[in-house]
């Protein structure tokens, strides 16, 4: 356990560049959102478009804070921006490793296989929990903003909550980047899968609330489970999370399966290892 | 467990369908210093992955110590150190905070002293990072976190590649030290003076095959001499058309021989002609693989490899 936690802490390490620089980012983002709320709430109140409110959730009220907070913080800046993120370091963290070579000399090592993955999971849970904290700071700021202006249903609490409720759907896309970095022959090719699902399911669940033709699958987008409004509302739709957290939990056993099984350093896919070794059977 | 450290038994490895390994029966005694050679892509390194498990074999079995490479994986690498041949290093860390970490991930500390002794004798500044490193300062770092755990096997993959003359000899002597601590060193080049110097036993690996495991001596006991003879005049064209002589070619008044036999009549042709200078020129391992298998992998007893 001890080599777990050496390992995960070299992870950290390695990662605070990213968490600082992300995290201010996504500070100063939450900050500006809401400050420019006040100046923008009647403006957005006035709108009357329905369409664009039904794209991106069952809003009638943009000049509602919660709406507001729903559409312009919670939804496609902190999904996708974060996801891509997720996908991304998900499929580096074990492929991403491989490619560099310093993977070789972890596993040279005396450490488990699983040690590894088990340490990259925590790792990336970790780096987006942080980013979603220090996020939640800048949208805290922002809301002190707000209320020397105009009474608040919310508190930084509130912010805090809402902004871990992204959690969950960021670590879907961060562990099926790293079992598909552990299935696929590359790095590129499992960032590429993963980031194409991530818009993939975005499209299908925002499109799905116009298009009757796409609405049937919306249910099958990981996205259509995840609500940027519901923590505001002071609820959670546990089936929605507890799936979410299922699949996540898939992908990291699917993960261990495949990293397990992975001949690294050597770039094939699964099936080639397997006619290998299948092909040396026959010859014996 | 036999005196046999290394045990490879059938040894496979595949990639898709190209060859890595095929039925390599290895054994490597405790306490000895075995030198892997062969050309790039020969399947060195390979057989040194799926010794650390990094590689599993398509077929056939390895073990360390007595225990499953595949399955005591662990176990095993608590007792090894490697250094890649291909080095890639955490580049953001300093050389000391490498250390460090390795060393925690080994979940062993490493005597300070003996480190900073390994560091002083191979000129590593520490205190810089990693990214800023030459390759041979990499390869130094990767060298010092290799022996400073004094583990019981060192499985050294190109240890001296990219080292400077003089670093090149402390490495050697560093690992004639362990080997005298009673550890086994498994170490790969393809640069036959450095095996020569400190290996007990080689094994040559060729297109994945081992073709064959000897003692130094035996090896060295090349069964030929390659000379460059200089004379004052163009010697005749015919004068060392004899028997176990090859005229492998000649530039003015130089010629270039490879003598199996009859060495004695050679130096006394050469002699007869007015000889004024002799070189004998240095065997490239290549040359010496060459000269005991054949351009087409047959070996010296005539058998295919």
């Amino acid at each position: 356990m001890d080599r777990v936690l050496s390992l995960l802490w070299k992870e950290l390490r390695e990662r605070r560049g990213a968490i600082l620089w992300w995290g201010l980012g996504l500070a100063v983002f939450g900050y500006v959102v809401l400050y420019l709320y006040p100046s923008l709430a009647d403006q957005m109140a006035a709108m009357d478009m329905p369409e664009v409110y039904q794209m991106f959730g069952d809003f009638s009220n943009l000049g509602k804070l919660k709406n507001y907070l729903a559409v312009e913080a919670f939804d496609v800046m902190l999904v996708l921006t974060l996801g891509f993120y997720a996908a991304l370091t998900g499929s580096g963290a074990l492929a991403g490793e491989e490619e560099t070579g310093t993977l070789e000399t972890l596993l040279a090592l005396p450490l488990a296989r699983w040690h590894v993955v088990i340490a990259k999971v925590a790792a990336l849970g970790l780096t987006l929990a942080a980013l979603l904290v220090i996020m939640a700071a800048g949208l805290s700021l922002g809301l002190n903003h707000v209320a020397s202006q105009r009474p608040v249903e919310y508190d930084a609490l509130d912010m805090l909550w809402a902004s871990l409720n992204v959690w969950p759907i960021l670590m879907f896309y961060g562990t099926l980047g790293l079992f598909l970095g552990a299935y696929l022959p590359s790095r590129g090719l499992a960032s590429s899968v993963t980031a194409a699902l991530l818009v993939v399911s975005y499209l299908v669940n925002n499109l799905g609330r116009l298009v009757d033709v796409v609405r049937p699958y919306r249910p099958y987008s990981p996205l259509y489970h995840y609500s940027s409004t519901a923590v505001l509302e002071g609820r959670v739709v546990w089936s929605d999370e507890l799936l979410i957290l299922g699949f996540t939990l898939l992908w990291v056993v699917l993960a261990l399966l495949s990293f397990q099984r992975r001949d690294v350093t050597v770039h094939i896919w699964p099936w080639q290892r397997l006619s290998a070794r299948r092909r040396a059977a026959q010859r014996e | 467990m036999s005196g046999d450290l290394i045990e490879t038994q059938g040894l496979t490895v595949f990639y898709g369908s190209h060859r890595g390994i095929r039925d390599v029966d290895l054994t490597v005694r405790q306490g000895e210093v075995f030198g892997f050679l062969g050309p790039n892509g020969a399947g060195k390194t390979t057989t040194m992955r799926v010794l650390l498990d990094i590689i599993r074999p398509t077929r056939g079995r390895a073990s360390l110590f007595g225990l499953d490479c595949q399955r005591d994986g662990v176990a095993i690498r608590k007792r090894v150190a490697y250094v890649p041949g291909e080095l890639a290093l955490y580049g953001n860390l300093t050389g000391r905070r490498y250390l460090d970490t390795l060393d925690r991930l080994r979940g062993r500390r490493a005597a300070p002293f003996y480190r900073r002794e390994l560091c002083d004798r191979l000129g590593l500044d520490t205190t810089r990072r990693v990214a800023e490193y030459s390759q041979g300062n990499k390869k130094k770092l990767s060298l010092v976190a290799a022996f400073m755990a004094k583990p019981d096997l060192l499985i050294l993959d190109e240890p001296t590649g990219g080292l400077d003359p003089l670093v090149q000899q402390t490495v050697l002597r560093m690992v004639q030290e362990a080997r005298r601590e009673g550890r086994t060193v498994f170490f790969s080049s393809h640069i036959l003076s450095e095996v020569q110097a400190i290996s007990d036993r080689v094994g040559i690996i060729r297109e994945g095959r081992l073709v064959t495991v000897e003692r130094v001596d035996d090896l060295t006991a090349q069964p030929f001499h390659r000379l460059r003879l200089s004379f004052a005049q163009q010697p005749p064209a015919e004068a060392f058309q004899i028997a176990g002589v090859t005229e492998l070619d000649r530039e003015g008044p130089s010629v270039r021989l490879e003598v199996r036999e009859n060495l004695a009549e050679v130096m006394r042709i050469a002699a007869a002609i007015g000889i004024t200078d002799m070189e004998t020129q240095p065997v490239t391992l290549e040359e010496v693989f060459l000269a005991y298998y054949g351009e087409k992998g047959v070996d010296r007893h005539g058998q295919g490899a």
